[in-house]
């Protein structure tokens, strides 16, 4: 999974386990980021998501050296 | 001699006070000199006069929350705030010298809070006035974090057409201004304010104010001068450093960075919440890295945050309970 997905989704993790800790009139702060930090884990997945449809990830320079080599053997 | 003492307690707070100006001034005007919108002299006029405006703009909440909510009033003495000041001045000087960054605000309750019981046992302490505190020690740079992220992505969006960059930058350039101020007001009313609450505490224990009292204006005109003055005297130098050590941010970056700092500084300031202004600017950074790319930001430092939430609190009121013990013992 995404990165930056993963690090918004541990922030609405975190943002709604202080709810009970927060006293009543701060409460919707702890709602709204949730909220706001589930949207962007959701938003950023997507957007990852359609990267890697548009770009499919090119070999790395080990798995080319590999076929370079598998290559010239054959 | 217990006005003496007096005195002398309150010139450390304000001592305090002068430090946290002369300390965090850079995170106020680092971007605006990095990106070469002010010098670094004229960056710290602009942010000294803005720390000392904040006393007009906001009440004194956060002064309040530290004078009354962290400790019961009864156990306040000019020994047990002198500790606190103590255990939260030490520490700062220790991560100083370890590199971390943490928060003189939560350094200075968790003194207070040391010395408290070192006198009179748990009981005496607010439990929900430290809670509310603690909360917001991990919810303020959240908030800067996501408030940056939304800011920096409206504007991407809606200027990515754009072909006009130089105007563009120029735009932002001016309105790092706005936003460097905006965050300079928000420095002056959250860490000035925790300056008064321990003088307010100060006054009302040596019996010169009744319990409940409001801040005198003395005391929050001396406040703002003195983070004013630690900005102006020797803010300047610091910046000079961060200015060419730090990534290099383009206009838009810092401009919503600040803007989204200023504006969680703004709502906890209102809300009488002391919070950590290091850790707030610290999460709107990492907020404005995040919409680039997440390998644009120094998870390092990140960490170094959460170590500081974990650390600050005991260790200063471990600190000030050791030094309440010797100064009760003599």
């Amino acid at each position: 999974m995404d990165r930056r997905a993963l690090f918004f989704l541990g922030a609405a993790i975190v943002s709604a386990a202080l709810y009970p800790a927060t006293d009543a009139q701060h409460r919707w702060v702890c709602v709204a980021l949730a909220v706001v930090y589930t949207v962007l884990a959701v938003g950023s997945a997507l957007d990852a998501w359609s990267r890697r449809r548009r770009h499919p990830a090119r070999p790395g320079p080990r798995d080319r050296k590999g076929q370079e080599a598998g290559s010239g053997s054959s | 001699m217990e006005t003496l003492l007096l005195w002398l307690v309150v010139a450390v707070a304000l001592g305090f006070d002068y430090v946290n100006g002369f300390h965090d001034a850079a995170n106020s005007i680092a971007t605006i000199v990095s990106t070469r919108v002010l010098s670094p002299r004229w960056a710290v006029v602009w942010a000294a006069t803005f720390n000392f405006v904040a006393f007009l703009v906001f009440g004194t909440h956060v002064a309040d929350t530290i004078a009354k909510d962290v400790v019961l009033q009864d156990v306040l003495s000019i020994g047990v705030i002198f500790s606190g000041l103590v255990g939260a001045i030490s520490l700062n000087l220790i991560t100083f010298f370890l590199g971390l960054p943490t928060s003189s605000s939560h350094a200075l309750v968790g003194g207070m809070a040391g010395a408290a019981v070192a006198k009179a046992g748990t009981h005496v302490l607010v439990v929900e006035g430290i809670r509310k505190i603690a909360v917001f020690i991990v919810l303020s740079p959240l908030l800067g974090l996501a408030l940056a992220f939304v800011v920096f992505t409206v504007v991407m969006w809606v200027f990515h057409r754009s072909k006009k960059v130089d105007r563009l930058n120029r735009g932002f350039r001016r309105l790092q201004l706005v936003s460097a101020a905006a965050y300079s007001i928000g420095h002056g009313a959250n860490d000035a304010q925790k300056t008064m609450g321990i003088i307010l505490a100060l006054l009302i224990a040596a019996g010169h104010l009744p319990k409940g009292a409001d801040v005198p204006l003395w005391v929050v005109l001396a406040a703002h001068t003195a983070i004013a003055a630690g900005t102006l005297s020797g803010g300047w130098r610091i910046v000079k450093t961060m200015g060419s050590k730090i990534t290099r941010l383009q206009p838009v970056g810092g401009f919503a960075a600040e803007s989204a700092a200023a504006a969680t500084l703004f709502f906890v300031s209102a809300s009488g919440i002391p919070v950590s202004t290091t850790h707030t600017i610290t999460g709107s950074i990492i907020g404005v890295g995040t919409a680039h790319r997440v390998s644009a930001v120094r998870w390092g430092v990140a960490g170094r945050v959460v170590w500081a939430w974990v650390l600050t609190i005991p260790i200063a009121a471990a600190i000030a309970a050791a030094t309440y013990a010797v100064v009760a013992a003599f």
